[in-house]
């Protein structure tokens, strides 16, 4: 991936991620890539999920406090015991909003079932590929983090698809 | 006797969501946690007015859902919304020719699930 594609990637991600919390009310700003792919010390919740395409596999890691994930959960949405369900399915939504996106360019891929743990002193097992590539937002001064890891054959972010066809939007109803 | 409504979805807090939204509405609802829990629910004759159903499960997604109740054949007038992350345009498509009555992606706005839960189910004409 070029240094321009990578850069439409962090634009991406960085709208998606903003645009996802904040419609639960939660106000990120981004903090910058970050080099390292460790998780933060403060994240003791965290969601996974696989994807898979032809042109790009990997997984998306999303971590942040227990607070933070209570903060973003709505009203109908909240009770005992179902925070790692929200981390779950916020990663779930992120993953999702980034599909749409890349749909623009052409990528398409089919995703996991998201899980999420949680726990004090989380850890990954490094990532083996080269790509995995790390964002910082900042809620007050409660991190959010999430590792794009994967890795990918070509993929060009420069150009959108021939036919200009976009993926519904976030909202969005159709009846037929 | 209030309508009754399936929610499919393999999140908790997702089916607690609608739950709540469409019982603040006047809804019945009963949740299924895949398409197979959905199916074999709906095959066991639940007076169903409506099915709101995510597209990304495991064990059955929600287009396999649709092709086996349009394999079981007699479903024809229980309205089926889709309420998922995915946009592709493509599957859009293929849910709609699979029986589909409509698509929404999430995130859930309450007032607009509501109107297409009632709208679908006045134009079917109620329960099954």
């Amino acid at each position: 991936m070029t240094p321009e594609s990578h850069a439409v990637l962090a634009q991406l991600m960085t709208e998606v991620t903003t645009d996802l919390f904040a419609g639960y009310g939660v106000t990120l700003t981004y903090a910058g890539p970050t080099e390292s792919t460790a998780l933060p010390s403060s994240a003791t919740v965290a969601g996974v999920m696989g994807f898979a395409g032809e042109d790009v596999r990997g997984t998306l890691l999303l971590a942040s406090t227990e607070a933070l994930f209570v903060a973003a959960t709505p009203d109908r949405a909240r009770g005992a015991g179902l925070v790692r369900e929200w981390a779950a399915e916020l990663t779930n939504q992120l993953l999702g909003r980034l599909k749409n996106q890349l749909y623009r360019y052409g990528v398409d891929f089919n995703v996991s079932t998201p899980t999420a743990l949680s726990g004090d002193k989380l850890a990954v097992a490094a990532p083996a590929s080269l790509k995995a590539c790390a964002f910082s937002f900042l809620e007050n001064e409660t991190q959010v983090w999430i590792c794009l890891d994967f890795v990918e054959d070509g993929l060009d972010l420069t150009k959108l698809r021939d036919d200009g066809s976009e993926a519904a939007r976030e909202g969005d109803l159709v009846l037929f | 006797m209030a309508e009754l409504v399936m929610i499919v979805d393999d999140s908790a807090t997702i089916r607690q969501q609608v739950k709540s939204t469409l019982i603040d509405a006047g809804f019945e609802v009963a949740e299924a946690v895949d398409g197979a829990d959905a199916l074999a629910q709906i095959r066991a004759s639940r007076h169903l007015s409506l099915v709101v159903c995510d597209v990304n499960m495991p064990n059955m997604n929600g287009i396999e859902l649709l092709e086996k109740l349009r394999e079981d054949g007699g479903y024809g007038d229980l309205p089926v919304l889709m309420l998922t992350t995915e946009g592709l345009p493509e599957l859009i498509v293929r849910a709609k020719a699979l029986g589909a009555r409509g698509w929404m992606v999430k995130p859930i706005q309450s007032e607009h699930l509501v109107r297409a839960v009632t709208k679908l189910m006045r134009k079917s004409g109620g329960a099954q």
